[in-house]
């Protein structure tokens, strides 16, 4: 079945449309670079086609052995599905470990002013488990894909996602309590730290679930 | 040469297939096949997922280009890819040369 990127793909005769369209069925959608390594594709086999051609084989021909150069679709389709998901996976730990930091200290200033970060951690000694074990589980997927051979038992994908479940368990907890904070003042009003500090949590907390989903995906 | 038994020198023959010119990803294709006289017949289409993973490993460049009214993406090695390059001929000849010592056929002792 073609999927929706065929009607942006430069021509390609009959043969290699329904390949690559097998190809684009079998690779799971929501990935950066999906599309383009699909186009480089139907590319790369109309360069193969168009070169079995210049020997003088019919184009029926050329098209078969261009298909048959490129591999089985559900090969094929692993290899980019393995790409994109181990890219995905590096790039949003990278992105949890960098952001992390920054969403604590507007925590920090918003709930505990003028302390030591400790000092969040301490009042709220829940942050304590789901905060190590978020980053315990980036660290731990940045260290995996770095090394050529990936050690048993250890997989990036779940380590990511349990990372991206932790963090949005501490968005809830720290939203939660700065709400109760808020509605414990009478009249008060929230402060433009806090709303900034909510707003990072929020966006953090609407991305981390899709991104854990991305990351245990597979190939159809 | 089946993909399986190329695993661990992928890296290898595509950062040397690029080390004397941009190419695109077909090009790279055909470099492999010819320099190996046909032998490394891999299937070309995992051949574009493992260019982008050493792009993403800073070893390759690449960019979109316009060639013949198509547009292909052409890539380039990095200085981190002759680097990376140089230490994989190194690796390869100290491998190549233990393994020959290994398997070569010894002449008869003489009597």
């Amino acid at each position: 079945m073609a999927g929706h990127l065929m009607s942006r793909l430069p021509p390609l005769s009959p043969g290699l449309t329904a390949y690559v369209a097998d190809i684009e069925a079998s690779i799971p959608t929501g990935y950066r670079r999906r599309d383009s390594l699909l186009t480089e594709l139907a590319d790369g086999l109309t360069d193969t086609a168009e070169h079995y051609l210049a020997l003088g084989i019919s184009r029926p021909d050329a098209e078969r052995r261009a298909v048959n150069d490129s591999g089985p679709a559900a090969l094929v389709a692993h290899a980019i599905t393995e790409h994109l998901v181990t890219r995905h996976v590096g790039r949003t730990a990278t992105t949890l470990l960098l952001t992390g930091p920054t969403i604590g200290l507007l925590w920090l200033a918003a709930l505990t002013p003028g302390q030591t970060p400790d000092h969040l951690l301490t009042r709220y000694p829940p942050l304590i488990p789901v905060l190590v074990g978020a980053v315990a589980a980036a660290v731990l997927t940045l260290i995996i894909l770095r090394r050529p051979t990936r050690p048993p038992g250890l997989s990036p994908r779940h380590l990511l996602a349990v990372a991206c479940v932790a963090a949005a368990a501490s968005d809830i907890f720290i939203l939660a309590t700065a709400g109760a904070h808020a509605t414990q003042q009478p009249g008060g009003t929230l402060g433009p730290v806090t709303v900034l500090a909510a707003t990072a949590s929020i966006i953090r907390l609407s991305l981390a679930p899709r991104a854990a989903r991305l990351a245990l995906r597979r190939s159809a | 040469m089946t993909a399986e038994a190329l695993k661990g020198h992928l890296d290898g023959l595509l950062l040397a297939a690029l080390e004397d010119q941009p190419q695109h990803g077909y090009a790279v294709i055909e470099t492999l096949r010819d320099r190996s006289s046909g032998t490394f017949d891999l299937p070309t289409g995992t051949v574009y997922p493992a260019l982008r993973r050493l792009e993403d490993a800073g070893l390759v460049r690449s960019g979109w280009s316009t060639v013949s009214g198509r547009r292909r993406r052409t890539y380039r090695l990095t200085a981190k890819g002759r680097r990376a390059l140089a230490g994989h001929r190194t690796a390869w000849t100290d491998f190549s040369q233990a393994v020959t010592g290994l398997l070569q056929e010894k002449p008869w002792p003489a009597t």
